[in-house]
């Protein structure tokens, strides 16, 4: 059982309220291997897939600009069972929809496998960074959340948010040989609907941060200071320090 | 032969000049000073001025008397080892060559030697009578913080309107923020194209077109607007030209984890371009993370300049936060601009940089990346002169393969 187990449920209830509450959802099953994930689309995946720009004249639509809303949240799990392997959902307006208009975006991947643990937050993170990996899709260089652009070629060709969620699926696949199971739901139906993943996104940021705490711990540093200074051991090192700086205060109100 | 580029550079390169002590005294109206990025569009539309004496500071040590300079504030008894930007800055302060401002207002960001610098204006007897705000930038980066540090910007404006007897316009703000938002994503649209192989245009006027826009005297005005707007056409056509920078045979393509400061880009980073055709895609400066300012109410306009201020403000988000942090920006921009190699400076006024650079060096090494670093004075380049840097860069790049 890795940390995020708790938040899968919470992803299904989400996408469950979407439909309940009448968005347009539409659910698409992929194949498992990275190969038969790239068969049939109809860009390339890959490294070097792109030149990693998309001009501002080239660009069909972009997802997920600050402005209009974006969100994005990385689960994973040792319990494969947990996750459709495969399933894509999609809520509200696909690029086709679009007209060449920005949507709001926000993107949901679940990954699994059983030798996932809570030490392989940093890797899969790394494997996330898209770079030139994907015909036709750029994601800019943003760190808060994915904000990223389509070209007009590879909307011409049919690049839709299927075809995004297979790439995803393949370039995570190959990239780490643990992944056995994964699914992506994406959110377009308007920036309400990314507040709501957002909430959820919150709380797994804090996981998150524990998480990295934890690995840095592992590698050897540990540099949480005691709260209460009666009981650190670096109280006299701080207890100088103090005494300097009000010799100094004295020399200078002299 | 004069081209775009060498008009941008001449047009932001004059507007810079206005950093220096003579131009910061002699700015109009009201005349608020500080230790560090204030949230500018606030003075720019509050219509007062904004001096930031560590920026005069650093212009300080690129002017022709630098040396001279940098040693008579050596001679003002502060810590050796501090950042060379800070020890002109305070010799500014404690010479009294810095005129008297109406307000100051300070925070304890980014760096030590900052929040020392700070610590020294708000002490400063002959400025006893000054009214002064404190600010308090945590060190963390989530919903809580933007919000805590926004409620002090928004203080901050309660603050000015008291000492000034003016209130704020806040549809000027809104227009200035509009203004604000629209130079950013030229700024992150001028970084996407940097990605290019070869790199289109001198990466460096991501740094000078930042400067230019929130620095100077001009900043946040429709004039940047239309420098930044020249400078991504520009590009984009030499992008789909598939050109290069001009005269450079682009080889190596390398990030600057640090502060550009005032001798490198003029001197190595263009030698290296040259003789070596190694590119300096990125350095803190220049890495654009801005998010758009929110402008559905008041509260979401005062949390974004937060979330700016924290996080997104150059060296604020570099030296504020995790080195957890710091390392993913290095890998990511290493993949997302397709370095070949990560130089760390380690300017020695960068303590926090400093305490870092194993941790950084462990994880270049872990996952390939030539990483070297330098121990340089970024400001006064005596400390390790010019012909000596480019000499370890150059056996660093052909040791490693790269050129």
């Amino acid at each position: 059982m890795t940390v995020f187990d708790a938040y899968i449920p919470k992803i299904a209830e989400y996408v469950e309220n979407m439909r309940a509450t009448g968005r347009q959802i539409s659910v698409f099953s992929a194949p498992s291997s990275p190969q038969e994930l790239k068969d049939g689309l109809p860009i390339k995946v890959g490294p070097g897939s792109n030149s990693g720009i998309i001009l501002r004249e080239d660009t069909y639509m972009e997802l997920g600009n600050p402005e209009a809303g974006s969100c994005a949240i990385m689960l994973f799990t040792d319990r494969p069972q947990l996750i459709k392997d495969g399933a894509i959902t999609i809520i509200g307006p696909d690029i086709k929809d679009s007209g060449g208009k920005s949507l709001p975006f926000g993107q949901v991947v679940i990954i699994g496998g059983t030798g996932l643990d809570d030490n392989e937050h940093e890797a899969l993170k790394h494997t996330g960074f898209i770079g030139d990996q994907i015909q036709g899709y750029m994601v800019r260089s943003y760190t808060q959340s994915i904000w990223s652009r389509v070209s007009k070629d590879a909307a011409e060709k049919g690049f839709s948010l299927e075809t995004l969620g297979r790439a995803l699926m393949a370039l995570y696949k190959s990239g780490d040989s643990k992944i056995h199971a994964m699914e992506t739901i994406f959110v377009t139906s308007g920036k309400d609907d990314i507040k709501l993943l957002d909430e959820i996104a919150m709380q797994v940021q804090k996981i998150t941060k524990e998480l990295v705490m934890q690995t840095w711990k592992i590698r050897g540093y540990d540099i949480d200071c005691a709260s209460d200074c009666s009981s650190c051991s670096d109280k006299p090192v701080c207890d100088d320090i103090r005494e300097v700086l009000k010799e100094k205060k004295m020399d200078y109100d002299k | 032969m004069i081209n775009v580029y060498s008009q941008l550079q001449m047009l932001a390169g004059k507007a810079l000049g206005g950093l220096c002590l003579d131009p910061q005294n002699a700015s109009p109206g009201p005349f608020v000073l500080g230790n560090g990025d204030f949230f500018i569009e606030i003075p720019v539309a509050y219509g007062c001025s904004y001096s930031d004496i560590t920026l005069t500071g650093a212009n300080g040590t690129a002017m022709p008397d630098a040396s001279e300079l940098i040693d008579k504030a050596i001679e003002t008894g502060v810590e050796s080892r501090m950042c060379t930007a800070i020890k002109v800055a305070c010799y500014y302060l404690e010479a009294g060559l810095v005129r008297k401002p109406d307000l100051i207002i300070t925070s304890n960001s980014c760096c030590d030697a900052m929040d020392t610098l700070g610590n020294l204006l708000n002490g400063y007897k002959p400025w006893a009578d000054v009214p002064k705000f404190i600010m308090d930038a945590p060190h963390s980066f989530d919903e809580e913080s933007y919000k805590y540090m926004g409620k002090q910007l928004r203080q901050a404006v309660t603050f000015m309107e008291d000492v000034f007897g003016r209130k704020m316009d806040w549809d000027r703000l809104r227009e200035v923020c509009v203004l604000s938002n629209k130079q950013d994503q030229l700024l992150l649209e001028f970084q996407e194209l940097k990605k290019a192989v070869p790199c289109p245009a001198n990466p460096d006027l991501s740094r000078l077109g930042f400067a230019y826009d929130r620095w100077t005297g001009e900043r946040v005005s429709p004039q940047i607007t239309d420098w930044l707007e020249q400078l991504v056409c520009a590009t984009e056509e030499r992008v789909k030209a598939k050109l290069g920078i001009e005269g450079v045979n682009e080889k190596v393509r390398f990030l600057w984890q640090d502060l550009a400061g005032s001798w490198p880009p003029g001197t190595l980073w263009a030698r290296l371009q040259q003789e070596l055709g190694a590119i300096a895609i990125m350095d803190y400066m220049s890495y654009c993370t801005l998010t758009p300012i929110d402008l559905t109410s008041e509260e979401t306009m005062f949390t974004s300049f937060g979330k700016r201020f924290l996080l997104e403000d150059p060296m604020n988000r570099q030296a504020l936060h995790t080195t957890d942090f710091f390392c993913n920006d290095i890998l990511q921009i290493v993949k997302d601009f397709k370095c070949d190699a990560v130089i760390m400076p380690a300017h020695i006024g960068h303590r926090d940089t400093n305490s870092r650079l194993k941790i950084v060096r462990d994880m270049c090494r872990e996952k390939d990346i030539p990483c070297l670093v330098l121990g340089i004075d970024i400001w006064d380049k005596r400390y390790m002169p010019p012909d000596v840097v480019f000499d370890r860069i150059s056996t660093f790049f052909q040791t490693t393969g790269l050129v």
